[in-house]
Parts: structure tokens; C-alpha cells; sequence
């Protein structure tokens, strides 16, 4: 294929010709410069990767990939710790601009104000919303923030053993058993009740049997149901164990109650229904938020506010002492670049709804929820499993409608079907074998919403 | 300049949304146990947001502005295409967990991504899942422990090069070994004395960055990799610096049997003020088995998802990376091709040996023979003056250039006052030879007038900033502030 000019590539920024002159000025050849190299390795005829694309060529045959997906959707019955919800323009634009994604982490303070206040507003934000003492600037994802925090309560309790809610997203267990695996830290689970949450009877048990670094509660949890957090901590507590509260609809965050109000040690979570896209799973956004007596052990970087030599207020990264490039194998974590740019994308997403507006976005996800539960359970094709338990914005629904019948009735209506549960220790409901994880967002507009509805009556 | 909550009024908005739900009942169905009192979140006008965050945007140093020689962070230009594309709804509003065949698209964008990545690499196989340099040196290093448990469990050890970035031992010991530091020679390469001394029947694994970080190409690179293999260990390859290898040698050619690739460096992914990144790890056949799931597979015609693979060594995260950013990757390798990807290596080189030939006079190179990518160079000479390093990357400023990265790397005999300098293969000449007349001019400065150096930066929109001060009084929220 040929490149617009070939030879010539748009982002490099010398010319043969000044590359010459360079070697010149240096006094070098190239191969005097490669000499260095084991002859016998070196490739004699380069890569055989294909020629460079030029711009036209390029988007061209990326669009005739894309156009392999199914067509693009307005809402998700979907979630599962992945949850499709508006992203205001101001936040798609302010996202964009290259002070925030073309620049690196903030060494150098002097040059960085802009993404250091940035990402210190973001940790206030988070402050509030999890109710803890400090929250980091990000870590990768919520499956990561949850393996650390088991990493963090180990190096605080060193008990070897941590204890799960059988309720967690089963994809952040997995995580944190990879992370564990080579300190051999057992990670067992606490099953749920009838009711789909965490027993507290169980949980004694558990807590009573072994010794344990850390209790992890997700809430709401893996079925959509609202735990009780103040409940189990006294429990918790009691036993010597940290108490970890997790989620992965960050959305919750504006109705629910996390943190030291509920007697969490360290709160963790996903971020990306905070303004992000899906983007097939990621990048999204590690939300880690603890206690001040912790300040010395959280992994990942941090914010703080401090002053120049002229006494005006100004911010850089502090508390580094943990940190990889000064403790290399001491530190808390290997963490190095985190997900700053998804962190400042979360704080212009608050910053655009506010107090009330992130209030308002998650009462519409639970009454979408409520409406869309209403309308599959009134067609008697469906029915609610935990039907007691409070939820948020996904439930479990029980229905002889196999996963098959179910993706071509909702194949004409932009909508990514519900998760067929199949991994899950859930009740059995009668003549309805297959289980489905429904998530409702304010996406689910009230058209699209009774458009499903009939599709699956 | 103010937050967002000095702006905040009470009543205004940024938002505006058709709410439609009987929101009464939602709030009746919470449970009194978990309702929370509303929370305090900051109400400023959509115009009032706008404005800060552009503000802010603007108060930030960025290759977008200008140059960036972070040495080992490789600042190159990242094309606006790649935004573009990545950018794609028919991308961005994909879940995760919907249907692989509603998915080939972009699950055929991440097969052919690793594709490409192992026929510049010389790899046989990837994951694509971790989303920077040190979860993928975590997932590289546990895939060498799960190895080592199956085969050799004695091997506990991981041997590091004192010249290593921190994430290497850092990574090692998260993963589950202990590291021992292995001395550099006098060249700056791998002391091959120490090597044969510390290479025993307890190491698993050697981690090297190859070019090292000061830009030097391991010249025993070859009798490493044949010492660690003979002895029963295996080779890590730290991708940070392949910048200045591709089209040249490919790491898996030389030896090594487990890489990742920092695709915010090498491949021209933005770095976004400290990430998202992604860093694919490479392994060879032998190790495929232990890849963390899921592995993006073709069969026939059609891409999947595989989960069911026994000997993985688990998930790193809870989906399957972070496909955003891989798409810029993915982009920029089918702009550069073949022979665009060596000509960036090829001019990374070109330009990283000129800047350390225009400046070797005033910053004495530490090594004194062509480098690769990159080039650390001291600023031990103005100590005299009362003159530090730091003193010199804020004079820097002034002269509107973000400084290299100083203080590193940190190993005797260069243990104080470097500056590794990376012009990366997309400046152009003016720009580095306008960064080469500030460092010199600066160094003038040091000698004549010490105090606009020890006083710089002075146009920025903070003076030097009080680091102690902050880790004194710990202020890293909205709340601690009000309280101080």
C-alpha cells in the first residue's frame, strides 16, 4: 500500500536530510551508533508488519471493522459493573482538551496546576461521597482498587486469610485471588441469605472460625440488592478485621451511605458511570478512599495543597514516601501511572450535575428499575428472585424465556440485552429455570423502557 | 486558583436532563439503613464549569504545547487520528459482557493488535488486559511465579539491575519474590561478574529495560540471556524503552520470554496527565497457558473471548483491558507500518545523540560513547555555584520547556545530580536546538547569576512549590482544608 508521500510520516518531526545533518553535528553514523547491537539478531529486512496508512486509508478500514458490531444502542439492560448512563457534552469536551490528555503525571509541579487541582478536587469529591478521611487520585479499575485493599489489610492485619462476600461481583473476586495467590492468602467466601445479602449469622461464623485481615462487602451488591453495612461492621470490628465497603455503580454514591458513618476502613470502587464511556470494558476508573491513620499504607498517588515561595495556595503530589520510585520493592503498591485523566473526567461529571443533580440521576435509576421490574413482572413471564430485598438499579428476574428467545425479541430495539446468569448459586423458581441480571438506567427513556416491555410479554 | 466548591451557589447547575421517574417512591424504597443524607457536591452554571476546567487545562505543560523530554517516558506526539478514532460511539458504547458476536469489530481490532505486536516484539502470544507498565510487569512477573511454582518452586528470587525503575522491584515483590539487585559495570551494562556470582538455582527471572535508563543498549545482552537460561531462569523485558528498538532488533529474538510494551509510550497513546495506559504483556509459546484471562482468540473467521484456560494465572482486572487506549495503539501502528515504526526509532536515536552532542560540554554525559533513545548528562559542574539540579529544570521553565526527568536513575557512579533527556523521534530540529541553546544559556547563568536559577521558576502561574510544607500538613481534600 501507499502512504501519502512515502518516506515522509506525519508525526515525526526530522527529515532525512536533517537527520544527516544531525549525525554530522554529532560526529556519528548511524551504524556507527547501532554497532552496538548483536549482529546475528538484528532483523536483516525489518518488521514484516504491512506498510504505514495514510489518514483516508486508515479510517477507512477501521470503519469496515466497526461495522462488524450490531448497531449502536441508547441504553443497556446490562450492567454487571459495566453501566451505561449520559455524559454531559461539557464533560465529552472538557475531557478532551490537551492540558489534561496530552501531558504526564505531575512531576513538576510548576507546570501541572492545572491536572494537580484538578485531580485534588476529584479526591474532594470522593471524600464526600464515600464519607472517608482521603481518597487517592485513582487506581486502575474497581476489580484492582479491591485486590489492593485486600493487599493494604494484609499488610495492616497480616492474618493470611481474607474473607469475600459470596455477593461480589465475581469478577473482582477473581482479581483479588490473582493478586493473592503468590502471598498465599486464603480468600474465603460468606454466602448470602435467603434474602441476597450478606448473613449476618454467616458472617459470625465465618468471623469466629479464622482470623481475618479484611471483610469485603459489596453493596449493591452483585444481584443489585442494598446492603446493610452499619449491621455487619460492629461484627467486623469485633473480630480485629478491616472492614472494606465496595461497589461497582458509582451512581449508588449519591443515595447510599458508605463509609465511616457505616464503619469502613477503606471504601472502594468503580468510577465509570461518572461520566465515562463503556469502551468494551475499559479504560474506567479505580476509586480507593480510607482513613487518615492509613495514610502511610493506601496504595497510589495523592494530591495535596500547599504553598509557593510567594505564599499563594498550590498543589502537588504528596505522601510519596510509599511509593515505588523512592521504595522500589517496599512500596505499597508497584502502582505508577493510574487513570488520572478518567479521575478528571469524574470531576467535571460531578462538577456538571452537583449536589442535587447526582442526587436526582440515581432516585431516576432506581425508579427506572422499579418500572422496568413492574412492567416484566405484570406480563407473568417474569419474576423478581430476593423479591423482599431492596435494590438500586439492577435485580435478578427468573423467567422460561431462554437466552436465545430473549436476544432476537430485543434484537430490533437498541438496547443490549440482560445478563444470562449461569455461574450463580441463586434460588430456584419455579417453571422459570433461566435467571437474568436486569439493569435499568435513566437511558432507559419511558418509550424505550415500555418498547422492552412488550417485546419480552 | 479557586475550586470548584469557592464557585459553588447554591440552586445553579451544569446539567440538564428529562428526569422521569416517580422519584418519591424511589426514595421510599430506599432503606433506612443505607439512605444517605444528600451529598456535598459543588453547583456551578454549565459557563462557570466550562470555564474552570479550560482554565486549568490551560495552566497545565503538555506536548500539545510543547517539548517534553521526560527521559524513559517517551513524550512523543500523539496523532489526532487515533483520537479520533478511539473516539468512535461504534467503540465507546460497547459493554463489556454483551454478546462476542455482536463484538467482532472491535474484538478483530484487538486480535489483529496483538498480531502486530508480536511481529515487532518477536513474541508468540499476548494478553491485552492490563492497563499500564506496572500491571503488566505484575501480570509478566506472576506468570513467571505460577511457571516457577509448576517447575521449579525453589526459584524465588528475581535479580533487578540497580539501574532499574522502581516499578521493577516493586512489581517482583508484589508478584511474590524477593528481589536482589544486580550492580551495573563500569559501561553501564549488566555486571557480568555479579551476574554469574547472584545466578543461582533460587533466582526465577531477571528483570532488564533494554535500552537500560541511560539510554545504553545492553551490549551482553546475548551472554545474559544465555547465563539465565543455562542456569534455569527466565528473561523479563521491560518494554519502556523499546522506542529506540523497533524495526532494528525485536526483544523476543534476543532472548527474553516475557515483555510488556508501555503503549503510552513506544505506541503514541496520550499519557493523560498519569494515565489511562495499557500494557499488553508478550509471552513465548511456552508461557501462552499461564496468560491472564480472558485471551482475545480467532477461531476460523470468528474473534472470542476464551475464559476456559486452566493454567491462567486469573483476571488482572474486571474486563478485558482498556480497549480505549488500544485502539489508539492499534491505530498508530497501522499509520507508522513497517517502515514508519523504524524510521521513528531510527530519528529517536538521531535526535537523542545530537541533543547529547550539543550539550556534553556544559552536562558531561555519564557515558561517554552514542547512545540509544535517550541520554543522561550531569549537572555535578554547578554544584559549586550553589546550584542544583532541581534549580536548573526550573530555570528550564523560564525558558518554556518541561525539564528531563532528574534524579534518575540513581546508581553510583552517577548517583547524583542526572538528568536523563528523551527528544523522542517527533521534534523537530529548531525545538531540540532551542532546548539545547536554554540548557547551555542556563548553564552561563549558574555561573554568572546562580540566583535566577535558585529563585526559577518565574513564569509560571506558581513559584516553586512547597513540597515539604504539603507532606507536613496534609491537605488532599476539600474537607481537610476547611479544617486546617
Amino acid at each position: 500500500m501507499q502512504s501519502s508521500a512515502r518516506g515522509r510520516f506525519a508525526s515525526i518531526g526530522s527529515t532525512p536530510v536533517e537527520e544527516k545533518s544531525m549525525l554530522e553535528a554529532a560526529n556519528l553514523q548511524f551504524e556507527d551508533i547501532v554497532q552496538c547491537l548483536p549482529k546475528g539478531v538484528c532483523l536483516a529486512h525489518g518488521l514484516s508488519i504491512p506498510e504505514g496508512l495514510a489518514e483516508d486509508q486508515l479510517i477507512d478500514e477501521w470503519d469496515g471493522m466497526m461495522a462488524k458490531n450490531s448497531a449502536p444502542k441508547k441504553a443497556s439492560l446490562i450492567g454487571a459493573g459495566a453501566y451505561m448512563h449520559v455524559v454531559p457534552s461539557t464533560v465529552a469536551h472538557l475531557a478532551s482538551l490537551p492540558g489534561f490528555v496530552t501531558a504526564y503525571t505531575p512531576y513538576q509541579p510548576e507546570l501541572s496546576q492545572g491536572t494537580l487541582q484538578a485531580l485534588f478536587e476529584y479526591q474532594s469529591f470522593m471524600v464526600e461521597l464515600c464519607d472517608m478521611e482521603l481518597a487517592n487520585c485513582s487506581l486502575y479499575d474497581g476489580a484492582s482498587a479491591a485486590a489492593e485493599a485486600v493487599l493494604m489489610t494484609e499488610r495492616i492485619r497480616k492474618s493470611g486469610r481474607v474473607l469475600v462476600a459470596q455477593t461480589m461481583h465475581p469478577n473482582y473476586v477473581a482479581t483479588i485471588r490473582t493478586y493473592v495467590e503468590p502471598h498465599g492468602i486464603a480468600v474465603d467466601e460468606v454466602a448470602a441469605d435467603a434474602a441476597g445479602l450478606v448473613s449476618p449469622g454467616a458472617l459470625r461464623d465465618a468471623l469466629a472460625a479464622h482470623e481475618y485481615s479484611a471483610v469485603l462487602v459489596q453493596s449493591p451488591n452483585y444481584y443489585g440488592i442494598i446492603e446493610d453495612f452499619a449491621t455487619l461492621a460492629d461484627e467486623i470490628h469485633k473480630s480485629g478485621a478491616l472492614f472494606v465497603q465496595s461497589f461497582t455503580e458509582a451512581v449508588a454514591l449519591g443515595l447510599l451511605r458508605y463509609g465511616m458513618a457505616t464503619g469502613a476502613d477503606i471504601v472502594v470502587g468503580e468510577g465509570q458511570s461518572l461520566g465515562l464511556p463503556l469502551s468494551f470494558g475499559g479504560p474506567h476508573l479505580g476509586i480507593f478512599a480510607t482513613l487518615k491513620k492509613f495514610s502511610r499504607e493506601f496504595p497510589g498517588r495523592i494530591v495535596g495543597e500547599t504553598v509557593d515561595t510567594e505564599g499563594r495556595t498550590a498543589y502537588v503530589m504528596t505522601l510519596r514516601a510509599r511509593e515505588q520510585d523512592i521504595r522500589r520493592e517496599k512500596a505499597t503498591s508497584n502502582i505508577c501511572s493510574n487513570h488520572a485523566l478518567n479521575a478528571i473526567r469524574a470531576a467535571m461529571f460531578l462538577g456538571s450535575l452537583g449536589r442535587e443533580g447526582f442526587r436526582s440521576l440515581a432516585l431516576e435509576n432506581m425508579a427506572k428499575l422499579q418500572r422496568l421490574v413492574d412492567g416484566l413482572e405484570s406480563s407473568g413471564r417474569f419474576v423478581r428472585v430476593f423479591g423482599e430485598s431492596p435494590v438500586f438499579n439492577e435485580a435478578i428476574l427468573a423467567s422460561g424465556m431462554g437466552p436465545e428467545d430473549m436476544r432476537s425479541r430485543l434484537a430490533g430495539l437498541p438496547v443490549f440485552p440482560p445478563l444470562h446468569l449461569t455461574d450463580r448459586a441463586v434460588p430456584d423458581t419455579r417453571g422459570k429455570p433461566h435467571r437474568y441480571l436486569f439493569c435499568a438506567t435513566e437511558l432507559l427513556k419511558e418509550h424505550l423502557l415500555r418498547q422492552v416491555v412488550g417485546a419480552l410479554s | 486558583m479557586k475550586t470548584l466548591y469557592d464557585k459553588s451557589v447554591e440552586g445553579r447547575t451544569a446539567f440538564s436532563f428529562a428526569f422521569e421517574g416517580d422519584t418519591e417512591r424511589a426514595l421510599a424504597a430506599v432503606p433506612a439503613y443505607a439512605r444517605s443524607e444528600v451529598k456535598r457536591l459543588p453547583e456551578v452554571s454549565e459557563l462557570e464549569l466550562v470555564r474552570h476546567f479550560t482554565n486549568l487545562a490551560q495552566q497545565t505543560y503538555c506536548v500539545d504545547t510543547g517539548f517534553y523530554p521526560l527521559g524513559s517516558c517517551t513524550m512523543k506526539y500523539n496523532p489526532k487520528v487515533n483520537e479520533v478514532l478511539a473516539g468512535d460511539t461504534r467503540l465507546t458504547q460497547r459493554h463489556p459482557l454483551d454478546a462476542p458476536e455482536d463484538n467482532q469489530g472491535v474484538l478483530q481490532m484487538c486480535y489483529e493488535l496483538k498480531e502486530l505486536l508480536a511481529d515487532i516484539t518477536g513474541m508468540d502470544d499476548f494478553t491485552l488486559q492490563p492497563a499500564c507498565g506496572a500491571h503488566g510487569e505484575l501480570a509478566g512477573m506472576l506468570i513467571i511465579h505460577a511457571y516457577m511454582r509448576d517447575h521449579d518452586p525453589r526459584r524465588t528470587r528475581v535479580l533487578i539491575p540497580d539501574s532499574a525503575h522502581g516499578t521493577n522491584p516493586a512489581s517482583a515483590a508484589m508478584a511474590g519474590f524477593e528481589t536482589v539487585t544486580v550492580p551495573s559495570d563500569e559501561r553501564g551494562g549488566v555486571d557480568l561478574a555479579a551476574l554469574d556470582r547472584l545466578m543461582d538455582d533460587t533466582v526465577a527471572a531477571i528483570m532488564l529495560t533494554n535500552p537500560n535508563t541511560v539510554g545504553l543498549f545492553e551490549e551482553n545482552i546475548v551472554a545474559i540471556a544465555e547465563l539465565v537460561h543455562a542456569r534455569g531462569g527466565l528473561l523479563y523485558y521491560d518494554g519502556a524503552n523499546l522506542n529506540a528498538l523497533m524495526g532494528l532488533i525485536r526483544p523476543g529474538d534476543l532472548g527474553f520470554d516475557v515483555l510488556h510494551l508501555n503503549l503510552h509510550k513506544t505506541f503514541a497513546t496520550p499519557h493523560g496527565g498519569g494515565g489511562p495506559g495499557a500494557a499488553p504483556v508478550g509471552v513465548k509459546q511456552f508461557l501462552a497457558s499461564y496468560l491472564p484471562v480472558p485471551v482475545v482468540v480467532r477461531r476460523g473467521n470468528e474473534y472470542a473471548l476464551e475464559d476456559d484456560r486452566p493454567g491462567s494465572i486469573g483476571r488482572m482486572s474486571a474486563f478485558h483491558g482498556n480497549i480505549g487506549v488500544l485502539a489508539k495503539a492499534y491505530a498508530y501502528i497501522k499509520s507508522m507500518g513497517c517502515d514508519g515504526l523504524a524510521a521513528a526509532s531510527r530519528a529517536a536515536i538521531v535526535h537523542a545523540n545530537y541533543v547529547k552532542a550539543r550539550l556534553s560540554a556544559a552536562y558531561p554525559p555519564a557515558y561517554d560513547r552514542p547512545v540509544m533513545h535517550e541520554t543522561v548528562l550531569s549537572a555535578k559542574p554547578y554544584d559549586k555555584y550553589g546550584v542544583t539540579l532541581l534549580d536548573i529544570a526550573k530555570r528550564l521553565m523560564d525558558y518554556g520547556f518541561h525539564p528531563p526527568t532528574i534524579y534518575f536513575p540513581h546508581f553510583p557512579p552517577f548517583a547524583e545530580e542526572v538528568m536523563m533527556v528523551e527528544p523522542t523521534e517527533s521534534e523537530s530540529r529548531e525545538t531540540i536546538d532551542a532546548f539545547c541553546d536554554a540548557l547551555i544559556r542556563i548553564a552561563d547563568e549558574a555561573r554568572e547569576h546562580p540566583e535566577l536559577l535558585t529563585s526559577a521558576p518565574h513564569g509560571t502561574v506558581v513559584t516553586r512549590v512547597d513540597s515539604t510544607r504539603a507532606a507536613r500538613v496534609v491537605i488532599t481534600s476539600h474537607r481537610d482544608r476547611k479544617e486546617s
